[in-house]
């Protein structure tokens, strides 16, 4: 086949990908841009606000802190599932994934539950006389970091199964046989084979959370409003489609900056990521 | 034989076209007791004119953002809460009534005639923004709006926020406790909300949440709607209403005719049957909705829970809609910069 016919073949779906994909992001992108003369005065004056920037910073902060939790809970996980959960793999697989097949609505008046003042947790604190009078967890950052940890949970837990399993038993028997031990082996061979898997779990949960507009919307308190909700509160309140198309752009743009810092510490990690 | 079998199917699918041909009427409005609006409101006015009602469905904000992307195509009649009321107004989706064909508008209170002008549709029904607490948490009874900057409240109130129906009326609130008007002087009324904000837990955007605020012990005070209470005191017993001293804030639902359709006529004539004794009575006596016609009598049992009586209604400190819609967008950037910050 010649190369005007592989063109031909492809063209069909590039473009369908242009249209559905690219062409809103182009749309919302042209929205934010009011006059040619001053292209990004929209985005000055949303960041002017002292209080937009600190939007920006908490929700990239929840959702890093979010990413963070979960590749330390994640791990001991996914080694566990792939290295020696045997013939109970495919149900410790949907345990894992279980909190995915819930809504988030439930998920979310769960955690209430849990964490409110009469909630299970500070019942049993009080119980056990750690404390006297009920904790406040419930309307704060750490409860929008718990619920979101456990909903993105198993999108860091799965690539890191995928990628754990393919690292061969031989490889780990060869450099203890050298004298390596358990931590060498885990620093030198089995983190950079597996870092493929921690940056798609990474990016998959970052933007999770990022976006997640239910869980701090019922968990979380005013003082932990995110761009979501901003973004709701001016599309469908104020109805400014123009704020709402600049925050979703700012959104993705950090999304995208994140992704690159999460690629260049995977690369680091593993040159071959 | 199959020339015959064709024949049959064509008059089967001309009869299907025939009985699916009955006019219909596209009314947007909440969710909420469709079952119980099918049995008492709609049913019978499709049973009377012959017509077919069909919903749409949503909060006050999806249904008026649909409704200003198709720019009012499609839809006949909606119902909407006061503020939203005021931008369908503004935002030119709403179609002038002709009161001639509304008689029952006669029989309704002052206050639900003409809210937005004699153009405009009536108000169907009137709520009451009041405050409730937990009398088992909260010794010292709240009876002001005053009170709700009393410092044992610390951390244990929940208002509704500025993009609800209610919210406003937490600015005009803080302005009359630092007797200012907050259209005014905003800078003052927002001051003194501040101030508030030290006794505010959680800002509230659902009624079920405020209901979820109540029974998780995580507050003991809220600003509401009158119709949220029923929910609280499910959940807490202990929860009682009040009318504060300075009178509560009246909340209005509206149903207005939307602009360009081609069943004015119709729509009129639903509005006009919402509006009837026997639809009020029946609406109010399941508790779906307050009842704005004056010939409508409950006993003191019916009416609890809702918002009836001439006293109280008189009672009540108007909302000027007009002067929050004009304010809105700079009224919730300070809310937020107070509360989000």
């Amino acid at each position: 086949m010649n190369n005007r016919l592989h063109i031909l073949l492809v063209l069909p779906g590039v473009l369908l990908v242009a249209a559905l994909l690219a062409s809103p992001l182009f749309f919302l992108f042209l929205d934010t841009i009011p006059n040619l003369e001053h292209p990004f005065s929209l985005y000055q004056s949303f960041l002017e606000k002292g209080f937009h920037r600190k939007i920006i910073i908490r929700t990239i902060r929840v959702a890093l802190i979010t990413t963070m939790i979960c590749v330390i809970l994640a791990y001991p996980c996914a080694f566990f599932i792939a290295r020696y959960a045997g013939r109970f793999k495919a149900v410790l697989i949907v345990i894992a994934v279980f909190p995915l097949l819930l809504s988030p609505v439930v998920r979310s008046f769960a955690w209430m539950a849990i964490l409110g003042k009469n909630g299970f947790l500070n019942d049993l604190l009080q119980f056990l006389r750690i404390i006297e009078e009920p904790l406040q967890m419930l309307y704060t950052e750490v409860a929008v970091i718990i619920g979101l940890t456990y909903l993105f949970m198993p999108l860091m837990i799965l690539p890191l199964v995928g990628v754990i399993e393919n690292i061969e038993e031989d490889l780990l028997d060869s450099a203890k046989s050298l004298g390596a031990n358990d931590s060498s082996v885990f620093l030198k061979i089995i983190l950079p084979l597996s870092a493929s898997g921690l940056l798609v779990g990474s990016i998959l949960v970052f933007t999770g959370s990022l976006t997640a507009y239910t869980t701090p919307r019922l968990l979380g308190g005013d003082q932990a409003m995110t761009l979501s909700t901003l973004i709701y509160q001016n599309a469908m309140t104020l109805f400014e489609w123009d704020a709402a198309s600049v925050i979703a752009i700012i959104m993705i743009v950090s999304t995208i900056l994140v992704m690159k810092i999460f690629g260049s510490l995977a690369t680091r990690i593993n040159p071959d990521v | 034989m199959k020339k015959v079998f064709v024949l049959i199917l064509l008059i089967m699918l001309t009869i299907g076209g025939m009985v699916s041909a009955k006019e219909k009427l596209v009314i947007s409005t909440w969710g909420y007791n469709g079952d119980l609006l099918k049995k008492y409101v709609y049913a019978p006015f499709e049973e009377k004119y012959d017509v077919e009602i069909v919903l749409e469905t949503g909060n006050n904000a999806a249904r008026l953002n649909k409704l200003k992307l198709r720019k009012g195509k499609g839809t006949d009649l909606i119902y909407l809460a006061s503020s939203y009321t005021m931008d369908a107004i503004e935002a030119g989706l709403i179609e002038k009534i002709d009161r001639s064909n509304l008689p029952n508008i006669s029989q309704i209170y002052q206050l639900a005639r003409a809210p937005f002008g004699n153009d405009y549709g009536p108000a169907y029904t009137v709520m009451r923004v009041g405050i409730i607490y937990d009398t088992a948490q909260i010794s010292e009874p709240i009876t002001s709006w005053n009170d709700l900057w009393r410092s044992d409240l610390t951390r244990k109130i929940s208002v509704p926020n500025i993009t609800t129906t209610a919210g406003p009326t937490i600015v005009l609130t803080a302005g009359r406790h630092v007797n200012v008007d907050a259209f005014q002087q905003p800078d003052l009324a927002f001051k003194s909300l501040k101030k508030m904000k030290t006794n505010v837990l959680k800002t509230y955007n659902r009624s079920s949440n405020l209901a979820n605020m109540f029974a998780q012990g995580e507050i003991s005070v809220g600003v509401a709607l009158n119709f949220v209470m029923g929910r609280v005191k499910k959940a807490v017993p202990s929860a009682v209403w009040v009318d504060p001293a300075e009178g509560s804030y009246a909340s209005i639902n509206t149903i207005n005719v939307v602009k360009g359709t081609p069943k004015k006529e119709l729509a009129e004539k639903f509005i006009n049957h919402v509006l009837s004794e026997k639809i009020q009575l029946d609406i109010a006596l399941v508790k779906v909705d307050s009842p704005v016609n004056v010939n409508v009598k409950l006993s003191l049992e019916q009416a609890e829970g809702l918002t009836y009586g001439k006293d109280l209604i008189a009672g009540f400190q108007n909302v000027d809609w007009g002067s929050v819609n004009s304010r809105k967008k700079e009224w919730i950037n300070n809310w937020n910069e107070i509360f989000s910050n």
